[in-house]
């Protein structure tokens, strides 16, 4: 695509000196990691406050209870910590005028948002990916943990952050509607922490909200084949996500 | 060149651009003035295809704009008032982003880079960071930017706003060696003295219409004022009389020696003035007619006067 390999470059020169993808990995990283050590310093926690460490018993111990509340913080915490990341690689360049230049000599709004998607999305996956994967090894190192295999673990970790990459998506369109960052993010953390869970109620509905690939994720193995219409549902929404952000960007008024 | 015809631009109720017309031709630098906010950078902004209009017609280089935008932007350098770049950029980077965009090659972007950066005396700040660099560095990098893909016509807004007067020069010649490459100049300014020295041609726009267009040399013969200022070398009180006397002399001020005198046949008074006043035995030590600024001229077509 024209102007795209331009486009990409400056993306991944931006990511070089503002650190975006680097604290993404790292936050990933750490949250995997504490995951581990939390549960295995919980009951000595407990007990040296006087509470029984039996109460321990009350919380998912095994090796895909510490995977899950591992995937209950990123999709919480984690959220929030990508979508303030992110948003200011788009807003910035809308709200500051960044890409007026580049415009006037001919650049390309479809190149601009996709060399953007494309970096972050491909950040998220390997963030989330390497996230699993720490903290599924400390988790083996500290309690021993056999059974759940890597592909299981890895294949959990991806639909996971096929969810992210689509709130990337939407975090992207409603920053070009709404032209500031802030504002955009808290609307992508109320979809995701309310009108989702909330939709995900009706049945109806159920099977083609991406918040499904969440619950999808957390069962470790599963049918691909049974996941065709959440994956489906979800590309289409990613993809007029994205159609929306270009389509707004081409028509905006510079004033 | 560039001609438009009756265009308008409304932003919710406020029209801007009431229908303007104007014609630039090859190589010529036009120079567009106006209040803030009388529609400068909207025009600009329409004309160089970053902002849509309602209604009118703009050829550019003989093709319609509407249609055309992406063919143009080929041959349009554009430099906004307060260009933003990329903080975390260094400038020789940047340069090498817009000519990636532009479509040129390697080699090309590494020649075109130096050229610009020595046109615009960045060569030893090219390695800093952008947001490192002053308002008027920046400036002078926009305008590298703006000339990179050798553009046939070159809009320029408010070019020399954040320059100090070294820098200013330096713009005002670039700007003249563009024209000498027959590099058609849309510049916007409110420092009138540099439309003075450089501009072929002017429009004030006024509440979203062009109150004047004109040639700058027959603009200012038109508002030449049919004004004298005369020094004598000693008190000239007893003059006043005698030259009132004359039927084309319409008001004498005198302070002293210095004598202003208003008339109101400037023709007349050109051809019988000289013969009037060496009649008198009190010599004179200077002699001038007043020139109307482009300020003056700016304020009088502003305030309708």
């Amino acid at each position: 695509m024209k102007n795209f390999s331009a486009y990409f470059k400056k993306e991944f020169l931006e990511n070089l000196r503002t650190y975006r993808l680097l604290i993404l990995v790292v936050a990933y990283i750490l949250f995997g990691l504490m995951e581990p050590i939390m549960y295995r310093m919980l009951p000595m926690i407990l007990e040296s406050e006087g509470f029984d460490p039996a109460m321990m018993g009350m919380m998912d111990t095994s090796q895909q209870g510490l995977l899950r509340s591992y995937m209950a913080n990123l999709s919480q915490i984690g959220l929030i910590v990508v979508t303030l990341t992110v948003m200011g690689t788009l807003a910035q360049e809308l709200q500051r005028k960044y890409w007026i230049l580049p415009r006037s000599k001919g650049g390309n709004a479809t190149a601009l948002v996709l060399s953007k998607f494309l970096l972050y999305g491909t950040g998220l996956v390997i963030a989330t990916l390497l996230g699993f994967m720490v903290n599924n090894f400390y988790g083996r190192v500290l309690f021993e943990y056999t059974g759940l295999d890597l592909p299981g673990v890895l294949q959990g970790g991806l639909l996971f952050a096929l969810y992210f990459i689509f709130l990337l998506s939407l975090l992207f369109f409603l920053i070009s509607i709404i032209q500031k960052g802030i504002p955009s993010v808290l609307l992508t953390l109320f979809v995701s922490f309310l009108v989702f869970p909330l939709l995900n109620n009706f049945n109806a509905l159920q099977n083609f909200l991406p918040y499904g690939l969440i619950e999808e994720s957390a069962k470790f193995f599963f049918d691909w084949s049974s996941l065709g219409p959440v994956l489906g549902s979800t590309l289409v929404l990613t993809a007029l996500c994205l159609f929306g952000t270009i389509r707004r960007i081409k028509t905006m008024e510079i004033l | 060149m560039i001609e438009v015809k009756n265009l308008q631009k409304q932003f919710g109720k406020h029209h801007v651009l009431k229908g303007i017309d104007f014609t630039i031709n090859s190589g010529e630098i036009y120079g567009f003035l106006g209040q803030n906010g009388a529609g400068k950078t909207t025009t600009m902004n329409i004309l160089t295809g970053l902002t849509s209009y309602r209604e009118g017609d703009i050829m550019i280089d003989g093709l319609p704009l509407q249609g055309n935008i992406e063919k143009l932007q080929k041959i349009i350098g554009y430099l906004p008032e307060d260009p933003q770049f990329y903080p975390y950029m260094k400038g020789i980077e940047y340069l090498e982003y817009i000519g990636k965009i532009s479509g040129y090659s390697r080699e090309a972007i590494d020649k075109r880079n130096q050229e610009l950066l020595h046109l615009v005396n960045l060569t030893e700040a090219s390695t800093r960071k952008i947001g490192g660099y002053s308002r008027g560095m920046r400036q002078r990098l926009g305008l590298a930017v703006s000339v990179y893909n050798h553009p046939k016509i070159l809009f320029l807004d408010e070019p020399s706003s954040a320059l100090d007067p070294q820098g200013r020069r330096e713009l005002l010649d670039i700007i003249l060696g563009l024209k000498d490459e027959n590099t058609t100049i849309f510049l916007s300014t409110h420092i009138l003295s540099d439309v003075e020295k450089i501009c072929d041609r002017i429009a004030i726009l006024h509440e979203g219409t062009i109150h004047l267009e004109e040639n700058l040399e027959t603009l200012q013969e038109q508002y030449l004022q049919p004004v004298y200022e005369i020094q004598w070398e000693g008190n000239c009180t007893a003059l006043k009389e005698p030259l009132l006397q004359q039927p084309w002399v319409d008001k004498i001020n005198i302070n002293h020696n210095h004598m202003t005198l208003y008339v109101h046949d400037r023709k007349k008074a050109q051809g019988q003035l000289l013969e009037v006043l060496s009649g008198f035995s009190l010599p004179i030590i200077s002699l001038s007619l007043k020139r109307s600024s482009l300020e003056d001229i700016f304020v009088k077509v502003v305030n309708g006067k």
